[in-house]
């Protein structure tokens, strides 16, 4: 089975573009499509929430960015957070990936400070944000079963 | 088989010093065992990030074909960060069946044992710690130079020389990194204080790890891939030990054998093996003059069980391990500043606490975070994964972990038995922590967490872990050395009584276990034990 047709949104593209790896999918597809069917990431989430963040995930970038901070605090056994520990464990194995996540991003304890806070507040904003949609998405999914 | 024979059962640690000791007397050895075989590490000269490169598929080899190496946040059960290459250590085997409570075991049936996959900490015990043995230090302390200069271990000679005498000359440290050397130099500049008001010490490791070539094992040159299987033989494991076995004339390695029992007269002269091919195949007899039982303290009490079935023993108490608490901490100058893929992994500073108060020493180990997978900490922080990993990335050069051990004491509560189960004799290992860890463990780890910020690091006291008992891999205690005699324990010689010759020399003979890692007093007391039997 091929990954972008699994039932769960989001892709792979869009989750190691996302996650500032853009060109990495093709050579990461192989191993994803592996490892996701042995460990159960294939199907479709049978709670309407794990439906409603992948339907939210699916909607680009900003809507993983909230899908991945609601998931965070509230699924963080769900499926869609499961498939991304699954592509950033697939990217620290990729040597060119690998090489880049080795590397800081700040360049000393202030720096790394400030980037630490902006991170927090960015997490809690985006958290704040996904309330509403999901709150929508979730209903919907309850309501349809996730037919419509 | 010829006469005069010894027969070794397990190729672990303490059975390859053992077979070690008694080749060097001349004496001829066979050793029976499962010995599934790790494969090799190759590209001995590649550092990590360029045998990565290397690798054909990547996320295969430091993954899994199944993801045996993923860690998802569903995962239950203790995270212990070996690779798929190192699965085959730990596989179960068909037939030896267990059942455990408040105890988690790790069995091998490995060429080479659970050493095969230790860090090297090489800990001796001190002339106190073995006051309970029937035999005086000074014949460990013989030993514990014989196996340091067999296997090479390398330290300095700095606070901890008071606290671990052995080896009395150790080869050079590894080269620190840099989050070590900044630890060191806080420790230098608190070190009365730490003294006076903590009771601690700390210095370099002492580990399993040459510095120098010797013979087909090479000198450690930080290649970063230590978590994966050494290349170069630089970290010594117990393979290495029988390949050395296998060069010299006498010595008989015999794979694929699993010893289900012993048979002995009524006089306790034991003199036929029941073996089983692990691949299939009739059971077999082995006539035998003389056996040393060395294949671990569960798979040794296995096979006494299944042995003395008929004679109403089903049970040996006294089952020990340590109790290990795993302390994450943050260096916050070090914050943003990367880390070394290019060094040691594992831990490369030891400390020692007296904490006082009747509580026994505790020995903690600390490790800068190198080449470990990085998934499994990234999802434990408490933000979106994708804000996690920018975090991460400046984070990782200031972490590290504390592995916490604490020490134990034999209890008949803590029992190895046999029972049958369904119709299928069944290994029961029962666990039950002594009754004052509630409260030495939280006063223990206060004075870790002290310890650590005199050293500028910042430990979270959530982020502690408590560890299952039988995460350590230190069983030991079950046929223990006693000065009393009493049927089922080991005189001076190693020798079971009440048999005339059978001997133990695994874990299974400690009458105590001190808070440290214990590999290397099992070769050392299976190096004495061969001494006395080769002499």
């Amino acid at each position: 089975m091929n990954a972008e047709h699994l039932p769960p949104a989001p892709s792979l593209d869009m989750m190691t573009s996302w996650l500032g790896f853009p060109d990495t999918a093709p050579r990461l597809r192989e191993a994803y499509e592996r490892l996701a069917r042995a460990r159960g990431l294939e199907a479709r989430p049978p709670r309407s929430l794990d439906r409603a963040l992948d339907r939210l995930a699916s909607w680009g970038r900003p809507g993983l960015a909230l899908a991945d901070a609601f998931a965070a605090r509230f699924r963080k056994r769900g499926p869609l957070r499961r498939r991304l520990i699954l592509v950033l464990a697939l990217l620290e194995a990729d040597p060119d990936a690998g090489e880049v996540l080795d590397t800081p991003l700040s360049r000393g304890p202030a720096g790394a400070v400030f980037r630490g806070v902006i991170e927090a507040v960015g997490h809690v904003l985006l958290l704040l944000a996904s309330i509403p949609p999901m709150a929508v998405l979730a209903g919907w999914e309850s309501a349809t079963g996730g037919r419509g | 088989m010829t006469v005069g024979t010894v027969v070794i059962v397990g190729s672990g640690a303490s059975g390859v010093a053992l077979a070690l000791s008694l080749l060097e007397r001349g004496r001829k050895v066979l050793m029976l065992d499962v010995g599934r075989e790790v494969v090799r590490a190759d590209h001995p000269d590649l550092a990590f990030p360029a045998w990565r490169r290397s690798l054909a598929d990547p996320a295969e080899t430091l993954l899994g074909r199944s993801g045996e190496a993923l860690v998802l946040p569903d995962h239950d059960g203790e995270y212990y960060g070996f690779p798929p290459a190192k699965k085959i250590i730990f596989e179960g085997l068909e037939g030896f069946d267990w059942v455990a409570d408040g105890f988690a075991p790790l069995l091998s049936f490995a060429r080479g044992g659970l050493a095969e996959a230790w860090t090297g900490g090489s800990y001796a015990f001190t002339p106190e710690e073995l006051e309970g043995f029937p035999f005086p230090a000074d014949e460990m302390g013989e030993a514990y130079e014989a196996v340091a200069s067999e296997i090479g271990i390398s330290g300095a000679e700095d606070d901890l020389s008071e606290v671990f005498p052995h080896p009395a000359h150790p080869l050079p440290p590894v080269e620190a990194d840099a989050h070590t050397t900044r630890l060191l130099a806080r420790y230098d500049l608190a070190r009365e204080t730490l003294r006076r008001k903590e009771s601690c010490v700390l210095g370099r490791a002492r580990l399993a790890v040459l510095t120098r070539d010797r013979g087909e094992r090479k000198a450690c040159t930080r290649l970063g891939r230590c978590l994966w299987g050494c290349p170069r033989g630089a970290l010594y494991t117990p393979s290495w030990g029988l390949a050395r076995c296998q060069e010299r004339d006498g010595f008989t390695y015999r794979p694929g054998i699993r010893v289900l029992r012993i048979e002995a007269t009524d006089g306790g002269d034991v003199r036929r093996l029941h073996l089983r091919p692990v691949d299939g195949g009739a059971d077999e007899v082995l006539e035998v003059e003389t056996v040393v039982l060395a294949a671990g303290t569960l798979a040794t009490a296995d096979i006494v069980l299944r042995s003395l079935a008929g004679v109403g023993v089903d049970r040996l108490p006294g089952l020990m391990d340590n109790r290990q608490v795993l302390v994450p901490f943050v260096s916050p100058g070090r914050l943003g500043k990367g880390f070394e893929p290019e060094s040691y992994q594992y831990h490369q500073l030891a400390m020692v606490i007296e904490p006082g108060g009747g509580a026994r020493q505790i020995h903690a180990l600390i490790t800068t975070l190198k080449t470990a997978m990085i998934h499994p900490v990234v999802q434990s922080l408490p933000i979106g994964l994708k804000g996690a990993l920018r975090l991460f990335r400046d984070l990782h050069g200031a972490l590290g972990l504390v592995n916490v051990n604490f020490a134990d004491e034999r209890r008949d509560e803590s029992f190895v038995a046999l029972e049958d189960l369904g119709g299928t004799a069944t290994l029961r290992v029962h666990y039950e922590p002594p009754p004052l860890e509630r409260t030495r463990l939280p006063a223990g780890l206060r004075r870790v967490r002290r310890v650590l910020r005199r050293l500028g690091a910042f430990a979270p006291r959530s982020m502690a872990h408590v560890r299952p008992m039988g995460a350590s891999v230190h069983y030991a205690g079950t046929l223990p050395y006693s000065a009393n005699g009493g049927d089922l324990t080991l005189d001076a010689a190693g020798r079971l009584r009440p048999f005339r010759n059978l001997y133990v020399a695994d874990g299974s003979a400690l009458p105590s276990l001190p808070s440290k890692n214990l590999t290397y007093t099992l070769m050392a007391n299976a190096w004495r034990v061969g001494r006395l039997l080769g002499d």
